[in-house]
């Protein structure tokens, strides 16, 4: 990919329904600008005994934003990449939360709500995250949420999980959550756009490929306007997408090639 | 490694600087003078001043405190206002203005609001008298001072501060009297003494005109009655002049103070009335009032605050910080308040505590952003995004709402003819107002309604899923057929394939109601294997409500996705639906994986529990732990 080089941005909104419930936005995003560059976006569970969701969400955009930082192509494939790269995320993650139930401790109100399931549980999120290492991209996904490449056409990078329903999904905090993280490393095409999701973004949509076209379309806007430009009207879009459709947080990070 | 990871020790100490720094500013709000006292100065002189021309006012412009300061200057543009407002209120025979402390501190301010003050007040026909404040300190400090030349020196023509204040004199063509006073303290106790000097307005000449001092003794308090604003309000009549001492001085010493202005005003007015007492005193003791109010407002939000965070496990530095941040903006609100409230009359002083305020503000804000996630202090802020007027199309095709398939399977045999039919048509009719209230609150979800009946055979009763919005429950009627179970389940199972159902919808709900055993066990059991091996079955939220004591537990106990629930009679068949149907629908945001029904299970045995009712059987959870 000579001449050209890859830049992020993202935003995250909270969704019209949490605005009317008065509940913060769960969802986290982050993005490393400089090299290598990184894109993360979480979204903290919904369910109540979650307490710390938002939490959880934000560790995990850290964790995956180290784990990028630091990564070192082991230059192996299939289930050993997938297990060398399970194992820094959700090890690092379980790690953060440890430490930081260890500094604020749950009071009896949170215990409450919580009783009968391990304290992790209480930072329950997903995370989807994807990094440029060399010439390739990594990818890497646990939850529900989308992970869509645009080049010359547009793809999932992950198919959706057929074991999951609507209002289910694998989680950072389960149990087995290292067998659950999904791994890919890529090749993108020139101009090339990566898109990583929280699920209330496709929820907004009537059908898949009503949503999937997102991916396309952004990469026409950042060709034709800019990153920049399409970074600063993100909010905007994501927020009226979430008020028309799914009402949940929307988060959504962009990685794209960009002319050097 | 992101900024927070490295800089978690900085962000500590960031907070703990800037709660000090908001400490201090909190501590500096409380030598200013508040609106309160503002409103008090003003309405003191609306209230009262249209009832008597007073003979004299003594403003007391002493004292080196600010707030003091600024409510003298609010009373005398107070005076201003009111002989200009609507009621051309009669200003005072003579002013009298205490004002030589003040310039020692602030020289330029307090000139200058002086200045502005003797602006408003010079067309008043005022005799204009300024004085010295001869109590405590003032009387030893006073002397020294003119000694030195520093004192008249507000009145020579070199200084630019005196001439200002010299040319206002001129202009009003009103002699000032600068006169000032000592405590003598001997045997007998403690006496003042006065000493009247009269400086004309010819900046030129600044000679002592009567030379001599004027002794005097501090009369018994029936000669010279201090009055409190509430005995003036309560017996305005008794006024005919007064004089005014505004302000909590640090000392406290209210009587100190009230004695001092008294002996000025007493010598004063001895020279200007020729000795006929006309004047009574007035303490507007406001200040402290208003200043412990606010003190005491702020103090509570700062406790709620704190046990707020606190309660909620915060850390001390988190809940201290964002107290503070937003305890400060109410203070610093206050604050402006009194510096817009001069007219005018802009402090050096208020500035720049009200400048540390916003900065501890905004400090403090930021440190509090970081609750709660951020408290570990190492979790990278979120991009924000700028935004701007460029408008771009929205990104993706048609934004729509995912339809939520809910399903009602009625057992209509014969053995629910009469009281039972009846309170399923009532319980299904009834819960329909609370599923479109649950939708509402849903709004990601469009639900679409379809039913079953069952006795000889089964049938849908509406041809194709209706929206809820538009759903209407037609009585059902129970004949003498059958309980064909089997026949219903596995009618329901074909509107579980895609379609008919729409692509992209949530899990799908299943209520199943019957009182009685079912009579195609071959078919039932066909049915229920299929069930359990349906990709969307599997998902869908099946609930199986046993109504009377005859139902078909086993089946219905293999039907649903959770122990079934019975109901005994009508009302609690009515209040079981209702809790199913609102339950099911709004439960679906997002949980941990095959966590769902367990939630559900729950969230039902709840809302049983607080209405009494039971379950079918015992709840038996299983943690997926």
């Amino acid at each position: 990919m000579s001449g050209a080089r890859w830049r992020v941005g993202a935003a995250s909104v909270r969704g019209a329904s949490h605005v009317r419930s008065g509940r913060p936005n769960q969802d986290a995003v982050g993005v490393r600008e400089r090299a290598p560059v990184a894109i993360a976006v979480a979204d903290g569970h919904g369910d109540a005994r979650c307490t710390r969701a938002d939490v959880g969400s934000a560790l995990a955009v850290a964790v995956a934003l180290e784990v990028a930082a630091s990564f070192e192509d082991p230059h192996v494939q299939g289930e050993a990449l997938r297990e060398a790269l399970a194992e820094r995320v959700v090890g690092g993650w379980t790690a953060r939360v440890v430490q930081h139930l260890k500094a604020q401790p749950m009071d009896a109100r949170e215990q409450a709500v919580t009783a009968g399931r391990p304290p992790l549980y209480a930072y329950g999120s997903t995370l989807l995250a994807a990094f440029v290492n060399g010439t390739d991209i990594f990818a890497l996904q646990i939850g529900d949420g989308d992970l869509l490449i645009a080049d010359d056409g547009v793809r999932r990078v992950f198919e959706r999980d057929t074991r999951l329903a609507g209002h289910e999904t694998t989680s950072l905090c389960q149990t087995n959550a290292r067998a659950e993280v999904r791994v890919a490393r890529l090749r993108a095409g020139p101009g090339a756009v990566i898109l990583a999701a929280t699920d209330g973004y496709a929820n907004s949509f009537a059908q898949d490929a009503d949503f999937t076209r997102v991916a396309s379309d952004f990469r026409a806007l950042i060709g034709s306007h800019g990153l920049d430009a399409v970074i600063e009207r993100l909010p905007d879009m994501l927020d009226a997408t979430s008020r028309e459709g799914s009402g949940d947080d929307i988060s959504l990070a962009l990685l794209a090639t960009v002319k050097a | 490694m992101n900024a927070y990871a490295k800089n978690g020790m900085v962000l500590r100490l960031y907070r703990w600087v800037a709660i000090l720094i908001a400490l201090l500013v909190s501590l500096a709000f409380t030598q200013w003078y508040t609106p309160l006292d503002m409103a008090l100065a003003s309405r003191f002189v609306a209230a009262h001043e249209p009832a008597v021309r007073p003979d004299i006012a003594v403003v007391d412009l002493g004292a080196d405190e600010s707030h003091v300061w600024s409510a003298s200057v609010a009373f005398l543009n107070a005076i201003a206002a009111a002989h200009a407002g609507p009621h051309h209120v009669q200003p005072p025979d003579s002013l009298v203005l205490d004002i030589i402390y003040s310039p020692t501190s602030r020289p330029d301010a307090s000139v200058r609001d002086v200045t502005a003050a003797l602006e408003r007040v010079r067309d008043l026909n005022v005799r204009t008298v300024l004085a010295v404040d001869p109590y405590k300190p003032g009387s030893q400090y006073i002397r020294p001072n003119i000694a030195a030349g520093i004192v008249p020196q507000i009145f020579d023509a070199a200084s630019t501060a005196g001439q200002s204040i010299m040319e206002v004199l001129r202009d009003t063509n009103r002699d000032a009297i600068l006169l000032y006073a000592e405590s003598i303290v001997d045997g007998t106790g403690t006496s003042y003494r006065a000493f009247p000097l009269i400086v004309h307005k010819d900046p030129e000449d600044k000679e002592d005109e009567l030379g001599t001092h004027v002794p005097f003794v501090i009369g018994d308090p029936a000669r010279m009655p201090v009055y409190t604003l509430a005995q003036i309000e309560r017996d305005p009549g008794r006024i005919s002049g007064y004089y005014v001492v505004v302000g909590s001085h640090r000392s406290l010493d209210t009587a100190g103070v009230v004695r001092g202005v008294d002996s000025v005003a007493w010598a004063i007015n001895d020279r200007l009335t020729a000795g006929t007492p006309h004047y009574r005193s007035v303490y507007l003791s406001g200040s402290l009032v208003a200043k412990l109010t606010c003190l005491a407002v702020a103090s509570a939000i700062a406790i709620f605050l704190l046990l707020f965070y606190r309660t909620r496990g915060h850390t001390w530095s988190v809940a201290l910080s964002t107290t503070v941040a937003t305890v400060l903006p109410v203070l610093g609100l206050l604050g402006f308040y009194v510096t817009g409230a001069q007219d005018g009359a802009v402090f050096l002083q208020p500035v720049f505590p009200m400048l540390s305020a916003a900065i501890a503000s905004a400090v403090c804000a930021a440190a509090a952003r970081d609750l709660p996630e951020r408290a570990a202090g190492r979790v990278p802020r979120p991009v924000v995004a700028r935004r701007t007027a460029v408008e771009m199309p929205r990104p993706g095709g048609s934004i729509g709402k995912r339809e939520l398939p809910f399903f009602w399977i009625c057992d209509v045999s014969g053995s629910m003819a009469g009281g039972s039919i009846n309170a399923l048509n009532v319980a299904v009719r009834e819960a329909l107002p609370a599923m479109r209230d649950e939708e509402r609150s849903f709004p990601q979800a469009r639900i679409v309604m379809r039913s079953i009946a069952f006795s000889t055979g089964a049938h849908w009763l509406e041809p194709n899923a209706v929206p809820l919005a538009e759903y209407v429950w037609n009585n059902l009627e129970a004949g003498d057929g059958e309980s064909d179970m089997g026949a219903a389940l596995a009618l329901a199972l074909q509107a579980l394939d895609s379609p008919p159902l729409a692509p992209g919808h949530f899990p799908p709900v299943l209520v199943l109601v019957s009182d009685g055993l079912a009579t195609d066990t071959a078919v039932l059991e066909d049915a229920l294997v299929a069930l359990g091996r349906h990709p969307v079955a599997m998902k869908a939220t099946r609930v199986a409500i046993a109504l009377g004591p005859d139902a078909d537990s086993a089946s219905l106990q293999r039907f649903g996705s959770i122990p079934p629930m019975r109901a005994e009679d009508a009302s609690q068949l009515a209040e079981l639906i209702a809790i199913v149907a609102r339950t099911t629908v709004g439960f679906n945001s997002s949980v941990v994986a095959y966590d769902g029904m367990d939630a559900l299970e729950r969230e039902i045995a709840r809302l049983q529990n607080r209405r009494a009712l039971t379950w079918e059987t015992p709840v038996a959870s299983e943690d997926v732990w």
